[in-house]
């Protein structure tokens, strides 16, 4: 064992340290905002297990996006809701924590004797290291193409959806032509209006 | 084997269907348009089968006849493909009539009248289609296209029970009818050749084992329909609820559905099982013709009170199913040709009583006979029909089951004496059932739904359609040939078609069979080889 | 490189309907933002309609062609996927038919969930023909988020709400699990993602009785059976298709799980050859489930939608039958029966829709008396649940006919016999609408009947669904009869895949010699 393995051995166990600390610390603590603090934590020690494997390209983009994006808006959610609900504990929860922490072990032990047992073929050639975004590039534009190009329908779409979402809307009434309206009011119609607190009476 | 002459039978067939595609385009108002032109319909096609019948049907030919076929999904091998011959020649006769005649009876339906002659032109495609169809698949498909018409026949204008009568038979019918389907995709795959085509199943060979299963599929189908002892209970209350127009197809023409798919099938594709069933079949007769008529007897009712008396009837055409000998067979089929005259005329005739005196309930009734005395006369014609009164179609079809039965060499005579003593018990108690119904309904006091009533006697329209079912039920009975002749060679074919499977079942070794125990006792291998001699 | 060669080298024809759906989602967003949404909901939805049959017919060009692989074989354009784009895309006409009333009426915009559902549609026709892992995974996502978004489209309404998060939580979860399945894959087989390689790349690596391939399937089964909404992965269904917007459920219950079982298909035949058996194993017990559960508790339903929500889970089952079984005919059964379900399923939405904008509920006891008022709606609705229970001479029963069929012809007795007794008892909850509607007195009638309103067919975005009413009643109905074109359409679809074809002898050869596990061929 020479000097480099070592160190990799060594960061790669505080790493999982790292990780696995972190995850069961979101699952665990009660206080969401620890847990989403946590999560960032462990896409930080994710990214550099990546690191660990030559892949610094996937690297960033895991910390750009996942603890640049994704945990903020996680964050900023739970901020701006700033709801307080204590919860009621419900009688022989531990049942419940015994039993999904049965299964989780399974999973677990199963996933873990697979690994294990499973004589993986190892790729022999060596990681293209800094040339990864090159690499990455190419195959976008060869033969992973179609997915790529799907994709940016996919985005446009969540965009349009988010927005939809997202805006404030016309109240319908207005927009319903005289006559029909007590009938054909569709269930679908919320029972009160959220937003303004008037109930809609047409609803049984 | 595609035919160039006329597809007589498709239009037959498809006539009533399609005119009925057009009931909810005219314009009406009062539904008294729907009903001429729904019986216009079904007088056309009554007259159509009375024309084919009559000149293009040879009554000396055993075999099938006005042949069509046409490949209707050749990648699963179904063809639309239609035949009469001696067995269902004169059962779609007997539908074109009982179904016209009630459709003139349903003459004053006048809730939801487009709806109602709507489903009885489809009910009447559906029928014919199940007497006519050569392929499996077809008759599978006509026989489920009738259930829900009668189910919203009897749920929509039925008596009080309607919808659980009309739950019940759905059940029963459809649960029934998957056995059919199984059967013929069983039947279909067994061997090397994938078929739906009756004729050719019916040529395939198959194990003796296979063949027993099949045949009890198709016994629980067709016996839920007959219906067969334990599989009744379906019927009283359908028939008892049903409207007078439906019964009287109810009674009329389903029940003759399940015999003859019970010779067209089980007699003629799996004879070597029969030989095997046929005691079961005896015995069940038996226990048919008994408790049918027990059973009558405790009804207060008058509708279920016929309805068991059907139940018993159904008995002699199980007997004759089972005889092995001509003169058994030609009386299954004379029996439910009679039975579906008789029972329609009763069923008739006791939609007209309801219709004056709004009740069933015998109790209420009384006395009616000063009132309604043409309806007191046909209702009397009826009843003895309907109890083998000789002169009358009964009789004669009974004789002939029972004299079949005793001719036979099949059974042993021990066997053959206590399934004719029990027969006879039935037959003793049918005429007292029957005339103390009409001791109740038309003598002595006059019931609560009579006294202070005035009840119109029966009207030209009724009096017809009665005289239309009571004339055929006389004619047959005083000249029986009348009607034999048009189908005794296929009948013929057939008893000889199972006669000749004895011997090859007899020696076969009967130890190393599943053995069914409830066929074995009464018909062990001594008998069987008698018969070879 | 000019775009001509580039599009030839890339075989960029097999996708020309995919990129008429994308033209038209383009052309539906641009034309709402310029002429504004009062004016542009009088013309999108025509416009939609008129790119997907347009791309059925661009389909239909495409039927037979001679190169199917595309993009380096990201897309295998062969005959089962034109059949499925084709059932997706016209599903999705069929619910734009009976979403305009219906988004009108909940008063959202129009434009947005037309964009919504095209995109939906767009996954799905790519999941039909994907042919490698990335992709497959990318249309799945765009057709589960699309989904996502049009579950809860009617956000103003806390069911929809609750039925869109369930069906995201759910829906992410499982396809978490199938990437991990997926995963699994390009580890077992070395570093490939097409599916065609992947079971040599396993073969090769010696891997075809490691634990780790049986694991890959099951996680891989689990995301497909989530799309087909396959017990025990059903448990969004009933909320789902309770809270969402009805003409979103028809879609879902149609398109949807048309493309989960292309997927299904096409993954399980081709990177999964090597454990046939056990892929058959496991979906025959999801199939059993399915039609037994789905069938049961369908009968304890008052919602209609609820109601069709079971029923189409126990569909799935009977649908599975002709999966498990393996055989031609049994994968053309399972394309005949989604096309006749298309007819049937998507004429029984249109029939609650209709009652739902009249009425403005779906109880089934809601239903009661609705003759008297409404003929046309309740002969639509009887005939299409008669179908859906397999009554002859409806389509349904020639589907499912078909399916029973192949299903003994491969000596899956057991199943056929299961479908034949739970099909019964699906006549039995389907009969029950049908007495409610028919069977009901005058004076027996629902309130909701009662003051039915005057039947107006004038109104803006009715002609749509009456025309989408009368097509797919006239469809149900003559479809069996005239079912020959259909037969000939399925059976023509899986003989003329090379995929099915290759995965068939294999199978042959495993079963003559039990001890070669592996075909020459790999």
């Amino acid at each position: 064992m020479n000097l480099a393995e070592g160190v990799q051995i060594v960061s790669f166990g505080i790493l999982a340290v790292m990780m696995l600390g972190s995850a069961f610390g979101v699952v665990l603590l009660g206080n969401v905002v620890y847990s989403a603090f946590l999560l960032a934590g462990v896409f930080i020690s994710m990214s550099g297990l990546y690191l660990l494997l030559n892949a610094d390209f996937v690297a960033a983009a895991q910390i750009l996006i996942y603890v640049g994006a994704v945990n903020v808006l996680i964050l900023f959610a739970i901020m701006l809701v700033n709801k307080r609900q204590d919860f009621v504990m419900v009688p022989r929860i531990w049942i419940r924590q015994v039993a999904t922490a049965l299964v989780c072990v399974g999973i677990f032990a199963l996933l873990g004797t697979m690994v294990v047992t499973t004589p993986w073929a190892i790729v022999t050639t060596m990681p293209v290291g800094d040339a990864s975004i090159v690499k990455i590039g190419l195959h976008f534009f060869s033969d992973f193409l179609l997915p790529f190009e799907l994709a940016s329908m996919l985005l446009l779409m969540a965009l349009i959806g988010a927005v939809v979402l997202a805006r404030r809307e016309f109240l319908p009434e207005a927009t319903l032509e005289p006559g029909d309206a007590d009938a054909l009011t569709l269930p679908e119609r919320p029972r009160e209006l959220l937003t303004t607190g008037r109930s809609d009476s047409t609803i049984q | 084997m595609v035919s160039t002459q006329f597809p007589w039978l498709t239009t037959i067939i498809l006539l009533p269907l399609v005119a009925s595609l057009f009931i909810p385009l005219i314009p009406d108002k009062q539904g008294k348009t729907v009903r001429w032109y729904s019986l216009g319909v079904a007088l056309t096609d009554l007259a159509l089968i009375a024309y084919t019948v009559w000149n293009h049907y040879d009554f000396q030919n055993s075999g099938f006849q006005l042949v069509e076929r046409y490949a209707w999904v050749p990648q699963l091998g179904i063809n639309w493909s239609l035949a009469i011959d001696g067995i269902s020649m004169p059962l779609v006769v007997l539908t074109g009539l009982v179904t016209t005649l009630s459709v003139l009876a349903a003459w004053r339906v006048d809730q939801k009248p487009r709806l109602f002659h709507f489903l009885m032109l489809m009910m009447y495609s559906a029928q014919i289609g199940v007497f006519c169809a050569q392929d499996m698949i077809q008759f599978f498909l006509m026989w489920e296209i009738e259930l829900v018409p009668v189910y919203i026949l009897i749920a929509i204008w039925g008596g009080p029970k309607r919808l659980y009568a009309a739950t019940k038979f759905i059940l029963y019918t459809a649960i029934g009818s998957i056995f059919i389907l199984v059967a013929a995709l069983a039947m279909a795959f067994s061997g090397d050749h994938i078929t739906f085509d009756m004729q050719e199943l019916g040529l395939k060979e198959y194990s003796l084992g296979f063949e027993l299963c099949v045949y009890g599929a198709l016994l629980i189908a067709y016996g839920v329909k007959l219906p067969i002892f334990p599989f009744h209970t379906w019927l009283p209350d359908a028939h008892g609820e049903a409207s007078a127009p439906v019964s009287m197809v109810l009674a009329g023409v389903l029940l003759k559905m399940g015999g003859y798919a019970l010779i067209r099938m089980n007699m003629e594709m799996l004879p070597h099982a029969h030989v095997y069933f046929a005691p079961v079949l005896a015995i069940l007769g038996i226990v048919n013709i008994v408790y049918g008529a027990l059973a009558s007897f405790a009804q207060r009712n008058l509708k279920r009170r016929m309805a068991y008396s059907s139940i018993s009837h159904m008995g002699f055409v199980l007997l004759g199913i089972a005889s092995f000998t001509d003169l058994g067979m030609s009386g299954a089929v004379l029996q439910m040709v009679s039975h579906g005259l008789i029972a329609a005329a009763l069923f008739f005739l006791a939609g007209v009583t309801y219709d004056r005196t709004h009740t069933l309930d015998l109790d209420e009734m009384g006395g009616l006979a000063k009132k309604m005395p043409s309806v007191f006369a046909l209702f009397t014609i009826g009843s003895m029909a309907s109890l083998a009164l000789p002169g009358m179609s009964g009789f004669v079809g009974e004789l002939a089951v029972f004299l079949g039965f005793t001719t036979s060499e099949a059974y042993n005579p021990a066997f053959k004496a206590v399934v004719i003593l029990l027969s006879a018990v039935g037959l003793i108690v049918t005429p007292m059932y029957l005339l103390s119904m009409l001791r109740e309904m038309f003598y002595g006091q006059e019931g609560n739904a009579v006294v202070g009533v005035s009840l119109l006697d029966a009207k030209p329209r009724e009096f017809f359609i009665a005289a239309c079912l009571l004339i055929p039920i006389i004619g047959i009975g005083l000249y029986p040939k009348l009607i034999t002749q048009t189908y005794d060679v296929k009948t013929v074919q057939i008893a000889a078609h199972v006669r000749n499977a004895v011997p090859v079942v007899a020696h076969q070794h009967l130890e190393n069979l599943p053995r069914f125990s409830f066929a074995t006792p009464v018909f062990q291998q001594n008998e069987l080889l008698g018969l070879v001699k | 490189m000019d775009f001509a060669t580039l599009a030839a080298q890339l075989n960029a024809g097999t996708i020309v309907p995919e990129g008429i759906v994308i033209v038209t989602i383009l052309l539906v967003i641009v034309g709402d933002l310029i002429v504004g949404r009062s004016v542009s909901a009088r013309w999108t939805p025509y416009l939609a309609i008129g790119g997907l049959l347009l791309a059925v017919l661009a389909l239909y060009q495409r039927w037979d062609s001679t190169s199917p692989i595309s993009f380096f074989g990201e897309f295998n354009a062969d005959n089962l996927s034109v059949v499925f784009r084709g059932i997706i895309a016209l599903s999705a006409a069929g619910t734009i038919l009976m979403s305009i009333r219906y988004v009108e009426q909940s008063g959202t915009s129009l434009a947005e969930f037309l964009t919504i559902l095209l995109t939906a549609v767009l996954g799905g026709m790519f999941l039909a023909g994907s042919d490698e892992l990335v992709s497959v995974y990318v249309s799945l996502e765009t057709l589960s988020i699309s989904s996502y978004l049009l579950t809860g489209y009617t956000k103003r309404d806390p069911r929809s709400n609750e039925a869109a998060l369930k069906y995201l939580l759910i829906g992410a979860s499982s396809s978490a699990i199938f990437l991990y399945g997926a995963s699994l894959l390009y580890g077992l087989s070395g570093g490939e993602t097409r599916l065609s390689a992947i079971s040599a790349g396993i073969a090769t690596a010696g891997l075809d009785q490691s634990i780790g391939l049986v694991i890959a399937l099951v996680f891989a089964i689990a995301g497909i059976a989530f799309k087909i909404a396959a017990v025990p992965f059903h448990q969004w269904t009933p909320d789902v298709y309770e809270g969402s917007p009805t003409p979103v459920v028809a879609f879902l219950s149609v398109g949807s799980k048309a493309a989960g079982f292309a997927l299904a298909i096409r993954l399980l035949v081709t990177a999964f050859p090597l454990v046939t058996e056990q892929w058959q194993f496991v979906m025959t017990a999801l199939a059993i489930l399915s039609m037994v559960l789905g069938n049961v508790v369908a009968l304890a339903q008052t919602s209609m939608k609820r109601l069709l929500a079971y029923s189409s889970i126990g569909q799935a089952g009977f649908i599975m039958i002709g999966l498990v079984i393996g055989t031609d005919a049994g994968y053309a059964s399972m394309v005949f029966y989604l096309m006749i379900y298309l007819f049937m399923n998507l004429g029984a939405f249109t029939c609650i829709i209709l009652f739902t904008l009249r009425t403005g509920t779906d109880q089934i006891s809601e239903y009661s008396g609705l003759y008297q008022k409404d003929p046309l709606l309740t002969l639509a609705l009887s005939i299409c649940l008669l179908s859906l229970g397999g009554i002859p001479p409806l389509a349904g029963f020639f589907g499912k006919l078909y399916l029973f069929w192949a299903g003994w012809q491969a000596g899956a007795y057991p199943l056929v016999l299961l479908g034949l007794v739970t099909s019964v008892i699906s006549i039995y909850y389907y009969i029950r609408v049908v007495k409610m509607m028919v069977v009901k007195e005058p004076q027996e009638m629902s309130d909701s009947v009662k003051n039915y309103p005057a039947i107006r067919w004038d109104l803006q975005g009715m002609r749509p669904l009456q025309v989408g009413l009368v097509m797919t009643l006239v469809a149900t109905t003559i479809a069996g009869i005239l079912s020959n074109p259909l037969f000939t359409l399925a059976n023509n679809s899986v003989t003329q895949t090379p995929m099915l074809q290759a995965a068939q002898k294999p199978a042959v050869q495993v079963s003559k010699d039990e001890t070669v596990r592996l075909p020459i061929a790999l």
